[in-house]
């Protein structure tokens, strides 16, 4: 290859591929298909197009669908790229300062700008969405988000510009998996019962005050300082008899201006056993944890899910907004309660991050798991009704001193009114020596019918932790998703149950992903704490899960103590240890189903439950999924019967008594294309002859349209040499140049016929890697950052492919997107890959070159 | 050899002064590079001690990428890395809260750059946070012509990057 001169154009060559009409075509080397990631698009004018002669930026405005992960071009003047750059060819670009968009776009959805710059620069680029102004996004500046907070949902006019000069690629996305990874899926709104608030109130005075005003007629306590009130007659305004929807909405709103009044909330309707739990909130899907404690059971046996219980969570403290609210997913159950900060000594335990070493904040993660809010955001906890104290014992960095812990025990168990303030403790914390007077202090507690419960510590080893290792304290191990002990988790004669603490580096239950647990959590940016969830590990997420299931028992049985729960934890009627003890998970891991059934005042429900507790469908992913149904508790179970279900599901199975298996398909004919929709399959059936609740079994089901319409761009396909050059350039031998026909590429090479110069798509024997991508920014580099790529046999993983004499190899399948893989837990194959560059295309063998000097890339 | 003690958080080498004092410096000595501390987390997700040059965009979002870090990459995405050069220096996985890693010390023997690291450690028998921790510290250096870098504090022995690799 000679490179003439500095400027080159990437000129058409049409498809090209496999798609010859030609009969009798010799055999190739090497053909296949490459598929492209679901939604994906390209910029009607990259420089793929504006690298043609005689091309033209495009002046029309290109519809995007609903779903799209686009890749684009965008220059704010012509040249070429410098020669003296490694990572630049001198290849010309066009000017294209301007991409427009047609985008739907509703309420509550996001769109992101993420620039890549190019080998020249990284110049600034803005995104405008019709109506709002400019938002900037560049490398060094990093993405830009527009969220629509208000306004309708139709088509909105996005502007993709380029402000500078130099040439940038970029991706502009719209997608449900933005956000807390499925947020965006909206589930039915909760159904309230009219007339009716739950309403949280400050003090005995104010309830009294509040009842002897018209604000609300009747009041009955609920527990933990929350009534069930009753709108008054003349509170109707609307033409029909009774209240209606809108009047109780409008009464809720006055209701929470009313002073004394901490919370008003619509009394929702419990429709079926699984709405309005842990199971429906968006993080559901990621939390592996709850259906390894059997938690989705245990919520239909404890629907309050702990109300009227308190937890004390000895920590950092939480999350605490600007606005003086706590992390939003733990405000309502935080509100009303008791709190202290024993580092601080105030009454505000808010956890201001670390100066040094980044922002943990851990207590709001620990708080989350034992009772975020079921609110149709983020998650939910284990005892999401309970309430919760917070009471801050660890400082900077998540250090404390037994002293402040101490006090904080002492603080809780002398409570209020000779009441202590928690039922519950969790110390996500230890490594003390035993001290006597944090003995007497828990003692103290234990007397007063507290139960205390404390991570084993993560130092692999069997040496005493405490708090966890004192013998008024459950001592709590770590399992990963498959129920085996984490690595890190501490083990020993003193150890009492397990629960999931999570590890990373595992996948134990196969699910692809990392076994961390997800809980409420934040970060600092400018000084500002903001709310967030994450993926943590350690049994500081393990012990929390138990102190949820005591609240949840606790609800079921107020004179639990912890005596009694001892009972329960040896009896194998808490944990799935049936009775027998060891020194990595103690009597077992935790049950919640079986240790809420065991506080059930004696006597034993029997309820059916679903694994799994939600079912995923989609035509590219699993299409039809088994759902096993078993019988939890002592009852006969019968007559079973399917109740109501969405149009776009088939369920088939469960003809005799459980257990048995459901098996749900998906009737793809049934669904819209690309709108996620949301249902659920109820079952009915009876225990002991008598009616039960039904069970209500949540189900997602998406039809991905697009196969069609995918689009990553003109693709280059390349053999190339599997060692790169002094720049870090993997060098094409061999390659062919493809389009998209009907959402996928089919290429193919041919045999190397011995004439000179070798033709671009002869292959000669050897050994290389095989790549493909495109080369949006037209610098004769593919697979840079916003460009498609993919390698064989997996993007990431690339292996080498042996070309030999007079062989075929055919059906060669790959899989092109803009997505990278990513160095995780879940893809520990994956290696960095410090300095990759890019494969380089190959540049045809030109006798005479073009009359303006120019290399013509073309086959 | 020049040797400035520096307080972790505003950690900064002035290139003219290590010049100055350097007594057997070549008339062409190459000024000391300057090195400051960009950010500090205690979830990197990389799990052994080690020290990571990162000089392209793409090194970068490999780095940033890795699951479970929640490093401020705000601070970091803001370091123009054609003027200066981020290193990140890993503790590894810990396994508790309370750990921390920060710079304490740099010197410039030309071409070696030694960066001395603090690493702070939970007292025994210390109450402290049981969740798993990958501490880290990014610095950004300016003036990449240093051969050889030498990282000490985090092993027995120092950890040393050649330049380049």
């Amino acid at each position: 290859m000679v490179l003439v001169s500095g400027m080159a154009v990437l000129a058409g060559c049409g498809g090209g591929g496999s798609g010859s009409s030609v009969p009798a075509l010799p055999p190739s080397p090497l053909s296949g298909v490459i598929s492209i990631e679901a939604n994906s698009r390209v910029d009607q004018d990259t420089m793929n197009q504006l690298g043609l002669e005689g091309a033209q930026v495009a002046t029309g405005t290109q519809a995007l669908p609903a779903s799209f992960v686009l890749a684009g071009y965008v220059s704010g003047a012509a040249g070429t790229y410098p020669s003296a750059s490694a990572q630049c060819q001198p290849f010309a670009y066009a000017e294209d300062a301007v991409d427009e968009y047609s985008v739907p776009l509703a309420a509550g959805e996001t769109l992101v700008l993420e620039s890549f710059g190019s080998c020249l620069a990284d110049p600034e680029l803005e995104l405008v969405v019709e109506g709002a102004g400019p938002l900037s996004a560049s490398v060094n500046a990093g993405p830009a988000r527009y969220t629509l907070t208000a306004g309708d949902s139709t088509e909105y006019r996005v502007t993709v510009r380029n402000t500078g000069n130099a040439p940038a690629r970029y991706i502009l996305a719209k997608s449900v998996a933005f956000g807390a990874e499925g947020m965006a899926f909206d589930w039915p709104r909760y159904r309230f019962i009219e007339g009716e608030a739950v309403v949280a109130l400050a003090d005995d005075d104010t309830v009294r005050a509040a009842m002897a005003t018209p604000a609300a007629e009747k009041a009955r306590a609920l527990g933990a300082g929350e009534w069930l009130m009753t709108m008054p007659g003349n509170r109707v305004r609307s033409a029909q008899a009774g209240p209606v929807a809108e009047d109780t909405l409008n009464w809720i709103r006055e209701l929470r201006a009313t002073p004394g009044v901490l919370s008003a909330t619509p009394n929702y309707v419990v429709s079926s056993q699984q709405t309005g739990t842990p199971v429906s909130e968006p993080l559901y899907t990621r939390q592996w944890h709850y259906d390894l404690i059997n938690g989705p059971a245990a919520w239909q046996l404890a629907p309050g899910g702990g109300a009227g219980v308190n937890v004390a969570v000895l920590d950092s403290g939480l999350l605490r907004l600007p606005s003086g609210a706590w992390h939003p997913d733990l405000d309502s159950n935080v509100q009303s309660r008791p709190a202290y900060d024993f580092v601080d000594n105030d009454t505000i335990p808010a956890d201001p991050g670390s100066s040094v070493g980044g922002d943990v904040f851990h207590g709001t993660h620990v708080a989350g798991t034992v009772a975020a809010v079921v609110n149709d955001a983020g998650s939910g906890g284990v005892a999401y009704g309970a309430g919760l104290v917070p009471v801050r014992v660890l400082g900077e960095g998540g250090t404390g001193s037994s002293a402040d812990l101490i006090a904080a025990i002492n603080w809780l168990v002398a409570g209020s009114g000779g009441q202590p303030y928690a039922d519950v403790v969790n110390m996500s914390l230890g490594g003390l020596p035993r001290i006597q007077d944090l003995e007497d202090a828990i003692a103290k507690g234990v007397g007063k019918g507290m139960v205390f419960v404390a991570a084993a510590g993560n130092a692999a080893t069997s040496t005493l932790s405490y708090p966890a290792a004192s013998p008024n304290v459950l001592a709590v191990s770590a399992v990963d998703g498959g129920g085996q002990l984490a690595g890190y988790s501490n083990f020993g004669s003193w150890i009492d149950l397990a629960a999931p603490g999570g590890d990373a580096s595992r996948d134990g239950n196969l699910d692809g992903a990392g076994d961390v647990v997800w809980s409420t959590s934040g970060e600092r940016d400018g000084g500002v704490s903001i709310a967030g969830y994450r993926g943590l590990q350690g049994t500081s997420m393990a012990s929390p899960h138990v102190a949820g299931v005591l609240a949840l028992m606790k609800a079921r049985d107020p004179a639990m103590n912890y005596d009694k729960v001892r009972v329960w934890l040896q009896g194998g009627q808490m944990t799935d240890g049936q009775a027998r003890r060891n020194d990595t998970l103690g009597w077992g891991v935790l049950d919640a189903a079986r240790a809420v059934s065991a506080a059930g005042s004696g006597f034993a429900d029997t309820i059916l439950s679903a694994s799994p507790a939600l079912v995923s469908l989609s035509n590219e992913g699993e299409q039809s999924v088994s759902v096993e149904l078993s019988v939890f508790g002592d009852g006969n179970v019968s007559n079973l019967s399917l109740g109501d279900m969405p149009a776009w599901i088939d369920v088939t199975g469960c003809q005799s008594a459980p257990p048995c298996a459901l098996q749900v398909t998906l009737i793809k004919d049934q669904l819209t294309p690309d709108e996620p929709a949301r249902g659920s399959i109820v079952v009915n059936y009876q225990v002991d002859g008598a009616s039960a609740d039904p069970l209500s079994i949540p189900v997602i089901g998406q039809l991905v349209s697009d196969e069609q319409a995918r689009n990553a761009g003109r693709h280059f396909v390349l053999l190339v040499n599997t060692e790169p050059n002094e720049d870090n350039l993997y060098m094409a031998e061999s390659q062919v140049t493809l389009d998209a026909e009907n959402g996928v590429y089919s290429f193919r090479f041919e045999n190397d016929d011995g004439e000179e110069p070798q033709q671009l798509r002869e292959v000669r024997p050897g050994d290389y890697y095989l790549v493909a991508g495109s080369d949006l920014d037209g610098d004769g580099i593919i697979c840079q950052p916003g460009e498609a790529c993919a390698e064989y046999p997996i993007t990431g993983l690339r292996e080498v492919i042996t070309i030999e004499e007079g062989q075929s190899l055919s059906d060669i399948r790959l899989t092109t997107g803009f997505s990278r893989p990513t160095i995780s837990a879940a893809s520990p194959d994956i290696l960095p890959r410090p300095g990759f560059q890019g494969y380089q295309l190959r540049a045809p063998e030109t006798q005479t070159g073009p009359a303006d000097n120019r290399i013509r890339m073309t086959q | 050899m020049n040797r400035f003690p520096l307080k972790p958080a505003t950690a900064l080498l002035a290139a003219t002064l290590l010049a100055a004092c350097s007594a057997n410096a070549p008339k062409e000595a190459q000024p000391a590079p300057q090195v400051r501390q960009v950010t500090q987390s205690a979830h990197c997700g990389l799990t052994g001690p080690g020290v990571a040059p990162v000089s392209s965009p793409e090194a970068l979002e490999n780095l940033l990428g890795v699951s479970g870090q929640n490093m401020a990459t705000g601070v970091i995405r803001q370091v123009d890395l054609a003027s200066e050069q981020l290193i990140i220096v890993t503790l590894g996985q810990k396994p508790t809260a309370g750990y921390s890693v920060g710079l304490q010390d740099v010197q410039w023997q030309e071409p070696v750059l030694k960066l001395a690291m603090q690493v702070n450690s939970p007292a025994p028998d210390m109450m402290v946070a049981q969740v798993i921790t990958s501490p880290c510290v990014v610095l950004a250096v300016k003036g990449d012509h240093w051969q050889r870098l030498e990282v000490s504090g985090l092993t027995p022995q120092p950890i040393v990057k050649t330049a380049g690799k």
